[in-house]
């Protein structure tokens, strides 16, 4: 049971590449936060300097209420769940788990009752004798995170533990996490670039982007709400559409393209150019009305449960995205009318990318 | 792969010829050495067993005078024994630790370090030869094991074979050792020993193999018999073949050559299954 937090955390390599600009975070008790965001932006580095596997550069780590800068790994009471597992291929699966309890002096008797007990939550009890290469993906990595568990550390960290399974495997792996996360109560903070994995097991969100905190918040706030347009086009799947437009003289619409008009209830300055941003699943097809944005299909798929039409408009064929329920079908090239309510339109500075 | 009947047949004469190439010389060796010198000098080499195996092989372990020299074949074979596996674990345990220290520490000159001792593998033994044995004699080491094995120890070729192979050790595998709070040893001991298994057999299989066969510096630093190895020693029967006006030794010396052969043999044959098992099992 712990609180993380990172005050002004930054991060530079040695060859002068800053990775972390300054992250101000505080984990709370039990808390699971999910850091997501693409490759490069610094989420990884950021939980290998909670585990004090990179150094810090600048600001301060705590766990609970200690400053852990410049404390060993082994010693901030934390345990971690690699991408590849990082089991130990020359030992038992009970060897892997038992390992670190046994550097850290426990008796025999304790360390077999806490192997057991881990191994009977994760469903690993026939497994125990056998060695890591001898199981499935998934096994693997349930033999990862009974090695964190037999530690009752205060921290869990997982560094994309499910990016090395198939996509099945992965939904249960996902639904067995968050289910031991809850049942062990353990403050956790968890790794992803997959922003599905991001929505469903994050009680608290970090999105970022360029060694940048870009927005903090639980999933449904930032879906709802995305404070810039690199959060708005990471999170959700199609990700958001992006219209170029202009608010009309009478503040009441913005004008995009060939005059298709969106409706405004902000207080905008007339004339401004702006970017709005509405989700593939909030367009609704409406009978040709004025004003509606006329766009012609290029592509559909049909998932079955859903179906994705992908359309372009205008004399500069920009694309947009249309998310609709059920199936359906249209020609290739007919022209549909999309409206949207007011409430579900995103507004966005077209330089800073900051919410309006 | 489809192959007619004519070819495999081809492809099998091939194969014996290349066999008995290699192994009728040790056959005609082994055989030869149960005759007596007498029928062996009247007949030549043979074919076929003679009936004096027992007798040449006892002369040659436990009687000194059958080897012209003051030591016997089986003292000879402990000798040869010692170097080969002083030599052999000497080196695996040296270079594993100088490439643990390489590959694992961040220390000043690493890589300059790293490339002298790789550059000694363009120097032979024999270049040092000299300065190595005025080092050795200097020491007081002449006529003793340590300084049979220990000039010999370094090993450029195990520790660029260790390197690479630690290099190719994921790097999480240390995160998670250190995260299950194990310092820089045990993590030697626990975990990348064992993962080296099958290098660890494969440098010991060479390096027994070429200590064993060690020549010139055993001869140059042994002056008294006890110390000689086999290689040695066949090389001093081979020589006194014609001392005396006598029938030569020739059973005899066969009867040695044939025992140098075997501990290298059984070596290559014990750790290569282990080698390869090894091989076939290990997932980094």
């Amino acid at each position: 049971m712990a609180t993380v937090t990172l005050n002004r955390a930054e991060k530079t390599y040695d060859n002068g590449f800053k990775a972390l600009h300054g992250i101000d975070l505080h984990i709370g008790d039990g808390e699971f936060t999910v850091l997501v965001g693409p490759s490069g932006c610094g989420k990884s580095t950021l939980l290998r300097m909670i585990a004090g596997l990179e150094s810090i550069t600048n600001g301060e780590i705590k766990i609970d209420d200690r400053v852990v800068n410049n404390v060993a790994p082994a010693d901030r009471d934390i345990a971690m769940v690699f991408q590849n597992y990082a089991l130990y291929p020359h030992m038992t699966n009970y060897a892997n788990m038992a390992y670190g309890l046994k550097n850290r002096g426990y008796s025999k008797v304790e360390i077999d009752t806490r192997v057991r007990d881990a191994a009977k939550i994760l469903q690993l009890d026939d497994y125990l004798e056998r060695k890591p290469q001898q199981l499935s993906g998934g096994q693997r990595q349930r033999v990862a995170m009974g090695r964190a568990i037999v530690r009752e550390p205060k921290v869990f960290l997982f560094d994309e533990p499910l990016s090395n399974l198939d996509a099945k495997l992965r939904v249960d792996m996902r639904l067995e996490i968050k289910n031991l996360q809850q049942r062990l109560g353990i403050t956790s903070v968890y790794v992803t670039h997959d922003q599905v994995e991001a929505m469903t097991l994050a009680d608290r969100l970090i999105v970022m982007n360029a060694g940048v905190a870009e927005q903090i918040g639980t999933p449904i706030e930032i879906y709802e709400k995305p404070a810039s347009l690199f959060v708005a086009s990471f999170i959700g799947s199609p990700s958001m559409n992006f219209l170029n437009g202009t608010v009309s003289d009478d503040k009441s619409h913005v004008v995009i393209g060939d005059g298709s008009k969106i409706n405004l209830d902000h207080q905008i300055e007339s004339g401004r150019e702006l970017v709005v941003g509405v989700r593939p699943e909030h367009f609704t097809l409406t009978v040709d009305g004025s004003g509606a944005l006329k766009a012609r299909v290029r592509m559909i798929e049909s998932l079955g449960a859903e179906t994705l039409v992908y359309l372009e408009f205008g004399e500069k064929n920009e694309s947009v995205t249309l998310r609709m329920q059920g199936t359906h079908q249209f020609a290739k090239g007919q022209e549909l009318a999309l409206a949207t309510t007011t409430d579900l339109v995103h507004l966005f500075d077209r330089d800073s990318g900051k919410r309006l | 792969m489809y192959q007619s009947k004519w070819r495999s047949i081809a492809n099998h004469v091939i194969l014996i010829l290349g066999s008995l190439f290699m192994i009728l010389p040790v056959w005609i060796a082994f055989v030869s050495s149960t005759h007596t010198r007498e029928f062996l000098f009247q007949n030549g080499l043979q074919f076929w067993f003679g009936g004096h195996f027992l007798e040449n092989y006892g002369a040659i372990l436990f009687d000194t005078a059958a080897t012209k020299g003051r030591v016997t074949a089986l003292e000879m074979l402990f000798n040869s024994m010692v170097l080969g596996l002083g030599f052999a674990i000497g080196k695996v345990i040296i270079s594993m630790m100088a490439a643990y220290a390489i590959v694992y520490f961040r220390f000043r000159l690493a890589v300059p370090i790293f490339w002298v001792i790789f550059s000694t593998l363009l120097l032979p033994l024999e270049v040092r030869i000299v300065p190595s044995y005025e080092v050795v004699s200097s020491l007081g080491l002449l006529n003793t094991y340590t300084g049979l094995i220990l000039p010999l120890i370094a090993s450029a070729t195990g520790t660029f074979f260790f390197r690479q192979f630690f290099r190719s050790v994921p790097d999480e595998l240390l995160e998670a050792a250190r995260l299950d709070g194990a310092g820089p040893l045990r993590f030697f001991i626990d975990i990348l020993v064992p993962l080296s298994v099958t290098m660890i057999a494969a440098i010991f299989i060479i390096m027994f193999v070429v200590g064993w066969n060690q020549y010139l510096w055993p001869l140059l630093m042994t002056t008294d018999d006890q110390l000689y190895t086999i290689v040695i020693g066949i090389k001093q029967v081979y020589n006194s073949l014609y001392e005396g006006g006598q029938i030569p030794q020739f059973p005899k010396a066969f009867a040695l050559t044939i025992m140098a052969t075997i501990p290298p043999v059984l070596v290559v044959v014990i750790f290569q299954r282990m080698f390869v098992k090894g091989l076939v099992e290990t997932e980094k």
